[in-house]
């Protein structure tokens, strides 16, 4: 790649990748799992970045290669495999596993994939029902549907009984 | 919880840190760019798009599984018996045909005679066919053309994928032969496999949908174009047909597998045992034997098709004494190697990506040279294995291999 081309990946990359790791985790709910979708799209991305970089719409092309990742089951349960050897300090951290940290993400763990898909990328990358449709391959009316029925799934999981801690402080913050 | 309080909690999850570095990143993305763009005459602009599901991933290892010899590992009491001890798996390259640089082995027949593997061209596939070592670049009928399986003929058959269209196709005889399905816009998933007898099946979704929803099964009966649904419940997914017409695969819900089955061709299903807590799908089968993986241990199962018992395998993970308290915690909790996506006729199981080969419940070390780490995508009766090498510090595919054992 030619080193301005590099230059606007890399600044484009270090930009989203705090976000795209952020919706990968959101998907997966496991910090491996997503650390390898991630990887997996971003290295897809530079190799076609020049076309790429072209597109009308540049995130929704990394999400829908992101999205298709992490829908393709057969290809999951590898995801002891990560690039560089880093090992990030996690001492003093709660633990990282898939255990159940957060009421919502054991809530977004129930959802069916397409269902986690679509709320994730309606409510967290806030993508359109149309840009979502498209990241996901699917209809707009498909999107609408697995949307409602995602929503409704959440609120039942988090309803009554279940503290809202989270929101209720995000809230309390802001 | 409204739409905003759904948008604000998403907000606040804590997330555990990414081990991903942008350097890295950089580095394995110029290697792959340069070796692809070196590899192709001229360059043509390749749309992407669906094809993306299948593009290989180029990751490096932070530690394999160590090799254990057969008859050290856990046993499996339903294992076929060994023939007898085998240690190691010999490598040797497979040749390419001239101009590839991204070439992987996909499959091999159960006589080991014919493979089949696929270059890659960006984001496009190109077909090969090996017969007794020698490979032949197979026409490109369509913008990527990706061969998935071969029988003991050398019949293979693959999928065409193009911005307009995709389809199955039948290679036989040095043609390809478009195999239609019904009425109505399909989308094929994953892979067409083959039988001996040359009888093909594939799932089907409907265009527009997502994760198998509203899915059916097609059976091309051998040397038929036209297809048969098979009468199974929607949403059932078939991976593989065995010798004997058996199709073997799951029962899906909401685009989870659930219960793994094996079904004739009128349809009648049996399930496959489960171990208690654990939800699977067999992807895999030959003889009678099946292959597939469970959840949510992610150990790779062997189910013996007369019987229906299962067998969990369980393969000793990546070497993680070096790594820290809390992250060799974390490593116990991800479980197994994933599933088993290929299987042969003494009931010998490849994980596709692995490194090793399970026979008889332990696990043989596919050899490679050093500073680089082998890939097994399948396996034949004779004991053949399939797949590629890459460099074990960053993944970079070094072509396909065939490992003797």
């Amino acid at each position: 790649m030619r080193p301005d081309l590099e230059r606007e990946y890399v600044e484009y990359v270090t930009v989203r990748l705090p976000r795209l790791h952020r919706t990968a985790y959101l998907l997966c709910a496991d910090a491996f799992q997503a650390d390898d979708i991630v990887q997996a799209t971003l290295t897809a991305l530079y190799v076609g970045w020049k076309r790429a970089s072209g597109a009308d719409n540049l995130d929704g092309y990394v999400h829908r290669i992101m999205v298709r990742r992490y829908l393709d089951e057969r290809r999951r349960g590898w995801s002891r495999v990560l690039l560089g050897d880093r090992v990030p300090d996690l001492a003093g951290s709660a633990d990282h596993g898939v255990e159940e940290r957060d009421a919502l993400v054991t809530a977004l763990r129930s959802l069916p994939k397409g269902q986690r898909a679509v709320v994730v990328l309606r409510y967290f990358g806030d993508l359109s029902v149309e840009a979502t449709a498209e990241a996901l391959g699917c209809s707009v009316g498909n999107v609408k549907s697995q949307c409602s029925r995602g929503l409704a799934t959440l609120r039942s999981a988090l309803g009554a009984g279940h503290p809202m801690t989270t929101a209720e402080s995000a809230r309390d913050r802001s | 919880m409204n739409e905003e309080q759904l948008r604000v909690r998403l907000e606040a999850v804590d997330v555990p840190p990414s081990r991903l570095e942008m350097d890295a990143l950089v580095r394995a993305g110029r290697r792959r760019a340069f070796r692809r763009h070196s590899a192709q005459a001229a360059g043509g602009l390749a749309l992407v798009t669906g094809v993306l599901l299948a593009v290989p991933l180029i990751v490096a290892q932070t530690g394999s599984p160590p090799p254990v010899r057969a008859g050290t590992g856990s046993a499996a009491a339903s294992a076929p018996a060994s023939a007898g001890p085998v240690d190691r798996c010999r490598m040797t390259e497979l040749p390419v045909p001239s101009g590839m640089k991204d070439a992987e082995a996909a499959a091999i027949d159960p006589t080991g005679r014919y493979i089949v593997g696929n270059d890659v061209v960006k984001q496009d596939f190109r077909p090969i066919l090996w017969t007794d070592g020698l490979p032949k670049a197979l026409p490109v009928p369509g913008k990527s053309v990706q061969v998935t399986d071969v029988n003991a003929s050398g019949v293979a058959v693959g999928v065409v994928q193009d911005p307009q269209q995709e389809y199955v196709f039948r290679y036989e005889n040095g043609a390809y032969t478009r195999l239609r399905t019904p009425s109505g816009s399909w989308h094929v998933y994953p892979a067409p496999a083959i039988n001996a007898a040359g009888d093909i099946v594939i799932n089907a979704e409907p265009s527009g949908k997502i994760e198998g929803e509203d899915s059916i099964v097609l059976l091309w009966k051998a040397g038929s174009t036209t297809a048969v649904t098979l009468a199974v419940p929607t949403e059932a997914n078939a991976y593989d047909i065995t010798d004997d017409g058996t199709i073997v695969g799951g029962m899906y819900k909401d685009g989870h597998a659930s219960t793994p089955y094996a079904w004739d061709q009128q349809g009648n299903g049996r399930k496959l045992t489960l171990p208690a807590g654990q939800t699977g799908v067999a992807y895999a089968a030959e003889g009678n034997w099946a292959t597939g993986g469970l959840w949510p241990s992610m150990a790779p199962a062997l189910w013996n098709l007369q019987t229906g018992e299962v067998t969990k395998v369980e393969i000793p993970g990546p070497d993680v004494s070096k790594l820290s308290k809390e992250e060799q915690e974390k490593a116990e909790k991800r479980g197994g190697q994933g599933p088993g996506n290929a299987v042969n006729a003494s009931g010998w199981i490849v994980a596709r990506g692995a490194s090793f080969v399970v026979r008889d419940g332990a696990t043989v070390e596919l050899e490679a040279p050093s500073g680089q780490t082998s890939k097994a995508e399948d396996v034949s009766d004779t004991g053949l294995v399939v797949g590629h090498a890459t460099t074990a510090v960053d993944g970079e595919n070094l072509g396909p291999r065939l490992w003797r054992c």
